[in-house]
């Protein structure tokens, strides 16, 4: 038997392709074949290896991410008479409308990463701020005794007056008022070092508004010296194992101004990197809890990848819902500063279906507004890159009376941007 | 258990339900292919729930000769050579991964045998990978892997036994064990 033919047949007898008579033949030139039986026990061996790899189970909410993602109702298209006329700057216009929620939506996503480094993160590392602490007192020739550095359950055997979360008070308040007054490079050096168990430890069982509480009177500066420092991949890590409702607590109480100054002065990557490590959802989960002012004051640094996947995900009602109260001046402004390329990647990510179902449920005046003080040529620009098929589907799922109020805003843009050239 | 075809009707005359069905049934399929060719879960379940949603979308598109199964495999390697291709990255698998009904010795022992087996596919070139995957972890035929990457019967074997060569060669050592 030539040499490529025997190879062949070991191939297949270990993939359980050959025939009775196949395999036969096979066996009996192997127990001639020194060489042969040689190249069977090699494959044998990396079939055996490549079967010992198991199969993973995915994520346990990933269905219902994705058929949350997929699974918003069908609806009766209409269809106008205006519809070719006012084709083209209605979904600029639209595609702004539906800009500012995806924007809003990348907000939450920054926000998410900033709750870390705002409010949680330093309470997680509470505990490495009373060793931070301790060092940066030594420093100073002020130590900290071993009682200070406490953690979780630890505080009860050391002290009998922690609070219902477990945290003492006094020692909160005092890290507070150490945390304000360290040193920023020992805070730093120790907060890299920091146990990541620890910190969860000390998170699962702190009182929410006592941290968000403290992390409101922190030092923004030193906050942001310290983040800017830190250990991306344990940041990740930690984001990876937090409990959502808490975090989302947390979120709706932190400090919205100190928040995107901690965020706006992180490095890009470490920025990336954090997001990366959070899984979708519990990203999506904070999504749908958290505060919409705070989401679009928080849009323009946020990774668009994740944000147009945090969208295809998020609940339809609750993108409405923020459509309808977010506030219009603010929404034109972001629009209006938003890098036109990460729009147009946004929108040519974005769900059809969604997009049409949130501008059924908005203000018709609000999508007016937006669009007559929106720069006509970003319009054009974003227009461009959108596939056409997406556009006619979107607008022919509006309602005539919604067509008609849009189309005069077009008609009324049109004549401005005539004028004008 | 409904057949594909007929959840795949449903889902076309209006009944966004019956899609559920579907990703139940082919969600740990998509994940494990795009867990192999990403190395990486956070990235394995950002591509599935991509494979979804573009089955969703393009379901009309759905020729009902072929199976859904080869269909779903298709999109799924196109998602995650096009993951591949934009991240260039391929990070070791984290330890947080949850294995089907093992014990912890188990674990640990395919954990060591996975990730040395993972560093070898890696340096797989993206062909030699996915027929690997789909002949090795997704237990397809020649003929089914054939009709997932759109090559002949002959391509495919080709294809695999060369790739077999090159992963026993990038895994010699274990294999002398």
């Amino acid at each position: 038997m030539k040499h490529e033919e025997y190879k062949e047949l070991i191939h297949r007898e270990l993939d359980g392709a050959n025939s009775p008579s196949e395999s036969r033949i096979l066996h009996e030139f192997l127990s001639t074949d020194a060489g042969a039986n040689q190249f069977f026990e090699e494959q044998r061996r990396l079939h055996s290896l490549l079967s010992s790899v198991p199969r993973m189970d995915p994520p346990e909410n990933l269905m219902k991410i994705i058929m949350n993602t997929i699974s918003t109702p069908e609806h009766h298209r209409r269809h106008s008479l205006i519809q070719f006329h006012t084709l083209q700057f209605t979904f600029s216009h639209l595609q702004e409308v539906f800009m500012k929620n995806k924007l809003i939506i990348g907000g939450v996503v920054a926000a998410f990463a900033v709750v870390y480094f705002a409010v949680w993160y330093p309470w997680p590392s509470d505990s490495e701020m009373f060793g931070t602490i301790g060092g940066a007192k030594k420093y100073r020739s002020e130590q900290i005794s071993d009682k200070d550095v406490v953690v979780g359950n630890q505080q009860n055997s050391t002290d009998g007056t922690t609070d219902a979360g477990g945290i003492n008070p006094a020692t909160l308040n005092r890290s507070a008022e150490i945390f304000r007054t360290a040193d920023v490079q020992r805070l730093a050096d120790l907060f890299r070092s920091a146990d990541i168990q620890r910190q969860a430890d000390i998170y699962r069982t702190s009182d929410i508004q006592r941290m968000a509480d403290i992390a409101r009177t922190a030092d923004v500066q030193k906050l942001a010296a310290i983040y800017r420092t830190a250990d991306v991949q344990k940041l990740a890590d930690i984001a990876r194992t937090a409990d959502v409702q808490r975090l989302a607590d947390m979120f709706r109480s932190a400090d919205i101004q100190k928040q995107a100054e901690l965020y706006r002065s992180l490095d890009i990557q470490k920025q990336a990197a954090f997001l990366k490590g959070t899984s979708y959802e519990k990203s999506a989960d904070l999504f749908r809890t958290a505060d919409v002012q705070r989401m679009a004051d928080l849009f323009r640094t946020a990774d668009i990848q994740r944000l147009a996947n945090l969208y295809r995900s998020a609940d339809i009602q609750r993108q409405a819902d923020l459509f309808r109260t977010a506030d219009v001046a603010r929404s034109v402004e972001y629009f209006r500063s938003a890098d036109i390329q990460r729009q147009a990647d946004i929108y040519r990510t974005a769900d059809i279906q969604k997009t049409a179902d949130m501008l059924r449920t908005a203000d018709v005046q609000r999508t007016a507004d937006l669009f007559r003080t929106a720069d006509v040529q970003k319009q054009l620009q974003i227009l461009k890159t959108a596939p056409v098929e997406k556009q006619a589907d979107f607008y022919k799922s509006m309602s005539m009376e919604k067509q008609a109020e849009l189309s005069r805003a077009v008609s009324q843009i049109e004549a401005r941007a005539s004028e004008k050239q | 258990m409904t057949e594909d075809l007929e959840l795949i009707q449903r889902c076309l005359s209006g009944d966004r339900k019956a899609f559920e069905p579907l990703v139940d049934r082919y969600q740990k399929t998509v994940f494990n292919v795009a867990l192999r060719m990403a190395n990486d879960t956070e990235d394995a379940a950002d591509i599935t729930q991509n494979v979804f949603i573009k089955a969703s979308e393009k379901l009309k598109t759905f020729n009902p000769k072929y199976k859904f199964f080869s269909w779903i495999y298709r999109i799924a390697i196109n998602e995650s050579l096009n993951f591949v291709e934009a991240s260039k990255k391929n990070e070791r698998l984290s330890h947080e991964l949850v294995s089907d009904g093992k014990s912890p010795e188990d674990v640990l022992q395919d954990g060591q045998l996975a990730e040395t087996v993972e560093d070898g596919l890696m340096k797989l070139s993206d062909d030699s990978r996915i027929v690997i995957i789909l002949r090795h972890f997704e237990d397809l035929s020649y003929d089914e892997i054939g009709h997932v990457l759109e090559l002949p019967v002959r391509t495919v074997k080709s294809r695999l036994f060369s790739a077999r060569q090159s992963l026993k060669k990038i895994l010699s050592k274990r294999l002398e064990r």
